[in-house]
């Protein structure tokens, strides 16, 4: 090796004539650039290892958060019906699930609310979300929904109350309970009224129902005085289309109308004619020459003086007398009628205590 | 462009001493630096990997302790105790069928996985609004039974104690606890033993379960060792309003 030159190396210099430039032998050329490439496979490896990580923590997050979406979007689906429903119920006790709203989320997500009927005044409502492709997420909740058929199917008589006092002189009918009338259709076709008041017994006065009809039972105290299914005095108070004022008026007038839900208290009194469900929370008089069409329920007594008259049905927490001269026309068709014109009653109510029914497996989601 | 042409020096024969403790001075030393980078990037791997298992397993502790806790009430579904919570783990859902049958309750069910009458009891919900619990004795499927579709839910007859005939809608549950202890988060099933639902690596000292509020559990998750990470954890959990 002694002697020997190594071979001239020509390395090409910029413009500016770079003067560092200079001459590599050839057996030491390849040194550097092995460190170098070593230094970046271990380089290379640290970020392919760090990618990787970021990469799984990345899809792990994704993944948790479209189950997180999911989940919020099935629960707020059955808190918007709840919220925002109004009317009458689709869906039919023993039918099919159905549809009450359905919109889409992000991309490539939906959320829905279903309702299925379990009893006619308890509904399961469902609802279902998938976020850009996750998994369904299903939220349960059991609401009571106001049936007119099954909430006048709970009565047993026209008029219900603690003691029912019944002056002769008076009319009490039962004999038209399901037929129809002027402004008021036959109901004589729904079957939970047919089974309500097709028993032998006598139809013109019985005794106050167990809760959950009437009075306060296990679920909530202020269902002690007037309650109309799980609707409280205070809720009814607070749903009124019209009130009962200090000198016997509605207010607001409706003369010759329905006026949906009629909410009074204390000692009142009904001095003119109107029509809709009335409660009262306290005692209730209906003066002479007033007429009530539909349904009356009174925490306390429920009077009804001389030349009155009622079509409907009478429920009362206390006495209820009816004077000489009282005209009572029992009719299951002018309370459900009322019920049906109460439309601020047609909402769905959750049920207290739980606020899930429960957990629901998310397989089957959307369809 | 212009090129330059220059001479390598010549190369002198033979290896001097001075050359050879040189060169194996600087070959120790690339070896050393090799040694050092590769502990390096092993050490740096570990605690990437590291990082990635405690996000993990925090994550599934999270998950866990919020959806249990979700599922049920503060004080009346769950409760904490010493550092553990005791709760009705809540698997599934079923409501009432339309029709039924001569002996038994038909309902449908759906759930995260299906009742066992070993050792699941059930919460009803009945006509008045009130919920009660009852013991699943036994359940059985036919292919008989009609009830109302719901997709996921099938079909099956419960017997439970005391019969309920008036069921609108239940949830079944065990009966469990959570606590973090031997360096991993835990559960039981009503008596049983406490089964690791995590690796270990959990400091327990400064790790705790503890109430927020009547309705809420606050959870710190504290890991031990080295991370790229914040090594602890907390949040709170609200229980069902």
């Amino acid at each position: 090796m002694a002697g020997t030159q190594s071979p001239s190396v020509f390395v090409p210099l910029d413009e500016q004539g770079d003067a560092i430039m200079r001459a590599i032998p050839d057996d030491r050329r390849g040194f550097a650039l092995v460190l170098a490439l070593l230094a970046l496979m271990v380089l290379a490896g640290i970020a392919a290892a760090a990618l990787a990580a970021a990469l799984g923590q990345l899809r792990a997050a994704g993944s948790a958060g479209r189950v997180l979406g999911g989940q919020t979007g099935a629960t707020a689906s059955v808190e918007e019906a709840i919220e925002g429903t109004r009317g009458q119920p689709a869906s039919v006790v023993g039918g099919p699930a159905v549809e009450m709203s359905r919109d889409t989320v992000g991309s490539d997500g939906m959320r829905r609310a279903l309702d299925l009927r379990i009893a006619p005044e308890f509904h399961l409502l469902v609802g279902e979300a998938s976020w850009d492709g996750g998994v369904p997420t299903r939220y349960a909740r059991v609401v009571w929904w106001l049936d007119p058929e099954a909430r006048v199917g709970g009565h047993r008589a026209v008029l219900e109350a603690a003691a029912v006092v019944v002056a002769p002189g008076s009319r009490v009918r039962t004999d038209l309970i399901l037929q129809e009338r002027p402004g008021v259709p036959g109901c004589s076709h729904l079957p939970l009224l047919a089974q309500a008041f097709g028993h032998p017994g006598s139809l013109l006065n019985g005794a106050l129902p167990q809760p959950p009809e009437w009075g306060a039972g296990s679920d909530d105290p202020d269902f002690d005085r007037v309650r109309l299914g799980r609707f409280s005095a205070s809720m009814l108070d607070s749903l009124a289309d019209a009130r009962l004022s200090g000198d016997g008026r509605l207010v607001p007038a409706c003369a010759g109308c329905w006026s949906g839900l009629v909410f009074g208290s204390g000692a009142a009194h009904l001095l003119q004619q109107g029509a809709g469900v009335l409660a009262v929370d306290g005692d209730l008089t209906v003066e002479a020459g007033a007429s009530w069409t539909g349904l009356l329920l009174a925490a306390g007594d429920l009077t009804m003086a001389s030349g009155s008259r009622i079509t409907g049905l009478l429920r009362a927490g206390g006495t209820l007398t009816v004077a000489p001269g009282v005209e009572v026309d029992g009719s299951a068709c002018a309370a459900i009628e009322a019920l049906n014109r109460a439309t601020s009653l047609a909402r769905l109510l959750p049920l207290p205590g739980r606020t899930s029914a429960g957990p629901v497996s998310p397989a089957g989601g959307s369809e | 462009m212009r090129w330059s042409t220059r001479r390598s020096g010549l190369r002198r024969g033979g290896f001097a001493l001075t050359e050879a403790i040189v060169a194996a001075t600087l070959l120790l030393m690339m070896v050393q630096v090799s040694w050092w980078v590769a502990a390096v990037q092993s050490a740096v791997g570990t605690r990437v990997v590291t990082g990635a298992r405690v996000l993990d397993e925090t994550r599934l502790i999270h998950h866990v302790i919020t959806a249990e806790v979700g599922q049920g009430r503060g004080g009346v579904d769950w409760v904490l105790d010493n550092g553990e919570l005791h709760l009705r783990a809540f698997r599934g859902t079923a409501f009432r069928c339309h029709t039924q049958p001569a002996q038994g309750l038909a309902v449908a069910v759906s759930g995260y996985r299906a009742p066992d009458p070993a050792k699941d009891s059930v919460m009803v919900l009945s006509r008045d609004g009130a919920w009660r619990s009852a013991a699943l004795v036994r359940r059985s499927r036919r292919g008989s039974l009609e009830c109302q579709e719901l997709a996921g839910f099938q079909a099956e007859v419960w017997y439970l104690d005391p019969p309920q005939p008036d069921l609108l809608v239940a949830t079944y549950y065990e009966r469990g606890a959570y606590r973090f202890s031997d360096g991993a988060f835990r559960y039981r099933r009503g008596n049983g033993g406490w089964q690791p639902l995590t690796g270990e690596g959990i400091a327990a000292d400064s790790t705790e379960l503890v109430p927020a509020g009547p309705n809420g559990v606050s959870t710190v998750v504290t890991w031990q060792g080295p991370s790229p990470l914040p090594s602890s954890f907390r949040w709170t959990s609200r229980g069902m309003r």
